[in-house]
């Protein structure tokens, strides 16, 4: 079966479990696990992950819809890339440090060098979306 | 680039992109839902220890750190500092390069020494009679997750300082004056207070013998004596705080000579020493 004729493609399910249902139940079963949390951060949390997730997920999926080398796929690749980074500092909290609380002791997570791994990832992804587009574009102004 | 080769930087892009889901999905979740904690004893949780040949106060406590998360902690440096309000240094403490395995539970002793042979003299006198506010400084650093995570502590936390000798009401009135002496050594007072207060120095002056013992346990004895033709007097004051929790005594000595000469109060500290006793 060609992915063309799936209803939803490989990619937006792993999108919708990656970036939806597994966040959102794990968070799910720490403010149950833990109710001496406080909701308001994870709720936050929720508050902008959820519709970064689902965006992505409508990338993925539309991402179906154009072939590889096509500029609309080249586009929809990299604005994923973009929401990914995105989703992922909303998953930080939004910031590039987290305050967290042990005993009467206010801990601060310093994030920095792990965002910089974030930049460096969505960067390498950015390049082998040109790449790809390069090739199969190609391939595809040849056929025609 | 042909297909293959794109083939490979795909799946390298791809294996980037779920290591760093991971991550961010297991560990920081870790990190929030307290897999990694921290335990710091609270005030009963610190205990004595005296080292007689030494001439050391030992102040033993301690903290656990439990690491339920997937990696070490690692180049954990923690330092403390105890310092009044008015800035004085009491004590500090440093450890560098502390570490806890991923899955272990770590205790780490804390010894605070209290020398006291070098002791700073006049902050810890100070504390005799003056009610204070010490503030405890934490600084902590350390590195989770190969180093990508940073973590930090910066506290000041704020505890009242109620001095043993603070409010006494004195029966006798050469008190405020014997504790006024020493507050001069451990305070700092500065001359022209002595000069203004003549009448302390005229009072001292009479005195040849004093002894006071509280109910509690506190003594102070004070014997005075001609120093030297020029109307000094000497005055050596020697006062012993009970310590319950170091089962013995501390014992505060002080020698000064003082007078009034060409119409000018004269303070001199000659020696002042700090000893401790076994009961």
């Amino acid at each position: 079966m060609s992915e063309t004729k799936r209803w939803i493609s490989i990619k937006a399910i792993i999108a919708l479990f990656f970036y939806l249902i597994i966040p959102l139940f794990a968070i799910y079963n720490i403010i149950t696990t833990y109710p001496e949390l406080s909701r308001e951060r994870f709720m936050t949390m929720v508050y902008w992950f959820v519709p970064l997730a689902i965006i992505l997920v409508i990338i993925s999926q539309a991402c179906m819809y154009y072939p590889r080398g096509h500029n609309m796929r080249f586009f929809l690749d990299l604005i994923y890339v973009v929401f990914t980074v995105l989703w992922l500092f909303a998953f930080l909290g939004g910031g590039i440090s987290i305050t967290q609380s042990w005993n009467e002791y206010q801990f601060t997570l310093h994030l920095w060098k792990y965002i910089a791994v974030i930049l460096f990832v969505a960067g390498f992804n950015i390049i082998y979306y040109t790449l790809e587009w390069k090739v199969y574009h190609k391939e595809i102004n040849q056929a025609h | 680039m042909n297909k293959k080769k794109l083939g490979y930087v795909r799946i390298a892009a791809i294996t980037l992109s779920l290591m760093l889901g991971t991550l961010t999905i297991l560990n920081l979740l870790t990190i929030m839902t307290h897999g990694i904690e921290i335990e710091i004893p609270d005030e009963n949780q610190f205990s004595w220890a005296i080292d007689p040949v030494e001439m050391k106060i030992l102040i033993i406590t301690g903290f656990t750190v439990k690491n339920h998360g997937a990696y070490d902690i690692e180049n954990i440096d923690i330092s403390a500092r105890i310092i009044t309000q008015e800035g004085d240094e009491l004590l500090s403490f440093q450890e560098r390069g502390l570490a806890v395995s991923s899955g272990s539970i770590r205790d780490f002793d804390i010894i605070l020494e209290i020398s006291l042979n070098d002791i700073d003299l006049m902050n810890w006198l100070s504390l005799l009679y003056r009610d204070t506010t010490m503030s405890l400084i934490i600084d902590i650093d350390a590195e989770y997750m190969f180093g990508l995570i940073h973590v930090t502590v910066d506290e000041t936390l704020d505890r009242d300082w109620i001095a043993p000798l603070s409010g006494y009401s004195p029966e006798n009135d050469i008190m405020p004056w014997i504790l006024g002496a020493f507050g001069y050594y451990s305070m700092g007072i500065d001359q022209a207070v002595w000069d203004v207060q003549r009448t302390a120095v005229e009072y001292l002056m009479e005195i040849d013998e004093f002894h006071y013992l509280s109910e509690d346990g506190y003594e102070i004895l004070v014997t005075g004596q001609n120093y030297s033709d020029g109307g000094l007097r000497e005055l050596n004051c020697a006062i012993t705080i009970p310590v319950d929790d170091l089962s013995g005594d501390i014992l505060l000595g002080y020698n000064m000579t003082f007078g009034i000469a060409n119409d000018e109060v004269i303070i001199n500290i000659q020696e002042v020493n700090i000893t401790y006793v076994r009961d």
